[in-house]
């Protein structure tokens, strides 16, 4: 079954035109990534998933509920983790992670004694403020802030840049097991150990989707996001 | 609480938590500010202002009888707290003119007496500087005038009773002239008894110390802003587009950042203007203490504005320092109004800085105009949405 289903979206900025109508879906408990050249839409792509852009035209379903008309209904399905973290520096982890928790049925306390957060090293954090956290654990608490509202998809974008190889590797573990237990993700990269994961691959290329064959890596993806060029 | 409330919460926190930074951010401007108000204060008390003119006096008829009359006029209360006279050589008159350590020069010609006695009423001759002639040059020059077209009027007048009397036949030319002499130089010298009496003042209705201690807040409330500028910085665009999700907008993410540091501020400053009016120091009245909060949320709001346009802390620094620097000096808060030209105080006059600190001079006298905290609540107004228009258009040429 789609989870998400995404018909002609298009969005300009200015008279810049960004996307000129994507199509794509993503299916239950499957990982898809979203591919393509520095500055060719991605992010606005993955923030109107998110509900922080407006789409100029177009159509986009959660579960088959559609959340322009409805905007809980983003908030309800999706959490959404940034290129760069939002968060609030001068603030402790717990104060930050207290803004996402305020509307959430999970209970903060709980997920630091034995949920996620312990399982993400920030409760040894909490009371440290962002400023001082190294990349690797604001990363970690991007993430955890965008599943305090335990959504069915985690939208996350280029999650691995500027992150050490430990630090990949163990968001790429997260995400099998957030998968292994019926989560979707959709993301953007360009490294392997993330690309590896996902089961299907969109090339977002001139303002359009094209779903390629199969997961493409390294020369061979760059030749692909070259062609026609 | 919902997330609106939190975030809201959230920025109070986050600023009690730099308080220490604010602190010493404070304590650094604040002795730069008082540098400034005590060098303002210094210029416009300066005794050279107050005291009287120096005057050089060349005497050419120089005889008994013109220096009875000289020092007649000399020993006169309201010429001694006016003009304080010199007398000295033409060539040292004329020098003392040139390097300025006399307003003027007064020529008392040769045969002076003789015209008063014979009624030809040679004048004595003024000497104004030909350049730098300021209002007191001009002043001396009004009060030699007239004093002159007195002793005419009041000559004429002795002349014509003496001749009245002469002409009937009456005894008393003497008797007449000396009472007519007595009264009119009288009444002609004490010209305090035309006017009434009206205190006038370069810092309005402030005395100097107010005028520099209004300057001296503002000032440091804008100064302010490059510590708070953590707080009040924009947010990365990440922060924001999170928040859009659960419909916070740039607005309510604005305003939850001036409450914040508001609340450091306008707690601060309350149990100040307390202090100070329990010891008399200021008038109390409670509009001037509601106006502390308008004049906080007028400086943080236009604070708000230039971290939000400029968009980085160094960036944002030097344009709140040199714009406060350069409001603050055309709106006549460092030198008086007065002391500007027409041009500047046209720019001045549109200046929100002139308003915010009118309120703060208000504010010390006790006596708020309802007009001035009007304009600064609307400036705080105005800054919180061209904040939010300038977020805005970021957004909509895809700068976040």
């Amino acid at each position: 079954m789609n989870i998400v289903e995404v018909k002609n979206i298009k969005k300009s900025y200015g008279k810049k035109q960004v996307l000129r109508g994507v199509d794509f879906y993503v299916k239950t408990g499957e990982c898809v990534a979203l591919v393509g050249a520095n500055g060719c839409g991605k992010t606005t792509l993955l923030g109107i998933l998110a509900g922080s852009l407006k789409a100029d035209d177009g159509e986009v379903s959660y579960h088959g509920e559609n959340p322009f008309r409805d905007r809980k209904v983003f908030c309800k399905y999706a959490g959404y983790v940034p290129q760069e973290n939002p968060l609030m520096d001068k603030l402790s982890v717990k104060d930050n992670l207290r803004f996402w928790y305020c509307d959430s049925k999970r209970s903060l306390k709980d997920d630091m004694e034995h949920g996620i957060l312990k399982e993400f090293g920030l409760d040894q954090y909490q009371n440290v403020s962002v400023e001082k956290l190294s990349g690797g654990l604001k990363k970690r608490l991007s993430i955890a802030c965008a599943l305090a509202a335990d959504p069915q998809i985690l939208i996350m974008d280029e999650p691995g840049a500027a992150l050490d190889i430990v630090c990949k590797e163990e968001i790429k573990q997260y995400l099998l097991r957030y998968m292994a237990n019926g989560g979707t993700v959709i993301l953007t990269s360009h490294e392997e150990a993330e690309l590896s994961i996902c089961s299907r691959m969109y090339l977002l290329k001139d303002g359009k989707t094209e779903e390629l064959p199969k997961i493409l890596f390294g020369e061979e993806l760059m030749e692909r996001m070259k062609q026609g060029e | 609480m919902n997330k609106k409330k939190t975030l809201c919460f959230l920025q109070i926190k986050r600023a009690f938590c730099s308080i220490p930074v604010i602190f010493f951010g404070t304590a650094v401007f604040t002795a730069l500010v008082a540098l400034i108000a005590a060098g303002g204060v210094l210029l416009l008390s300066s005794n050279e202002e107050s005291a009287p003119m120096k005057v050089a006096m060349v005497v050419e008829d120089d005889n008994k009888y013109t220096r009875m009359a000289i020092s007649y006029l000399l020993e006169d209360e309201s010429v001694k707290n006016t003009c304080s006279f010199q007398e000295m050589s033409q060539k040292e008159a004329e020098s003392a003119l040139i390097d300025g350590s006399v307003f003027a020069v007064v020529v008392i010609p040769k045969d002076f007496l003789a015209g008063v006695l014979n009624g030809t009423n040679l004048p004595a001759r003024i000497i104004l500087p030909k350049a730098g002639m300021n209002s007191q040059s001009r002043y001396f020059q009004e009060l030699i005038e007239s004093g002159a077209s007195d002793l005419a009027t009041a000559q004429a007048a002795i002349y014509a009773l003496g001749d009245l009397c002469m002409a009937t036949g009456i005894d008393a030319i003497a008797e007449s002239e000396d009472y007519l002499n007595r009264n009119l130089l009288l009444f002609a010298l004490r010209r305090n008894t035309y006017y009434g009496k009206m205190e006038l003042s370069d810092t309005g209705d402030l005395t100097t110390v107010q005028f520099y201690a209004a300057t001296g807040i503002v000032l440091l409330l804008f100064f302010s802003g490059i510590t708070c500028c953590d707080i009040l910085k924009r947010e990365q665009g990440s922060f924001v587009n999170v928040l859009k999700r659960y419909e916070i907008s740039s607005g309510l993410l604005a305003v939850s950042k001036i409450l914040g540091v508001m609340a450091v501020y306008v707690p601060f400053f309350l149990i100040v203007y307390l202090i100070l009016s329990a010891f008399h120091v200021i008038a109390f009245s409670v509009q001037a203490l509601l106006s502390v909060i308008v004049v906080v949320f007028a400086v943080f709001s236009m604070n708000l504005f230039v971290f939000w346009i400029t968009d980085g802390r160094m960036a944002g620094t030097m344009v709140l320092f040199l714009g406060t620097m350069v409001m603050m000096f055309v709106s006549g808060s460092f030198i008086p109004e007065v002391f500007l030209s027409e041009g500047m105080n046209a720019i001045g006059r549109v200046m929100p800085v002139k308003y915010i600190t009118g309120l703060c001079g208000q504010i010390l006298t006790g006596e708020v105009l309802l007009r001035n905290v009007v304009i600064c609540m609307l400036t705080g107004i105005v800054f919180v949405a061209a904040s939010v228009l300038c977020q805005k258009l970021r957004e909509y040429w895809g700068r976040d």
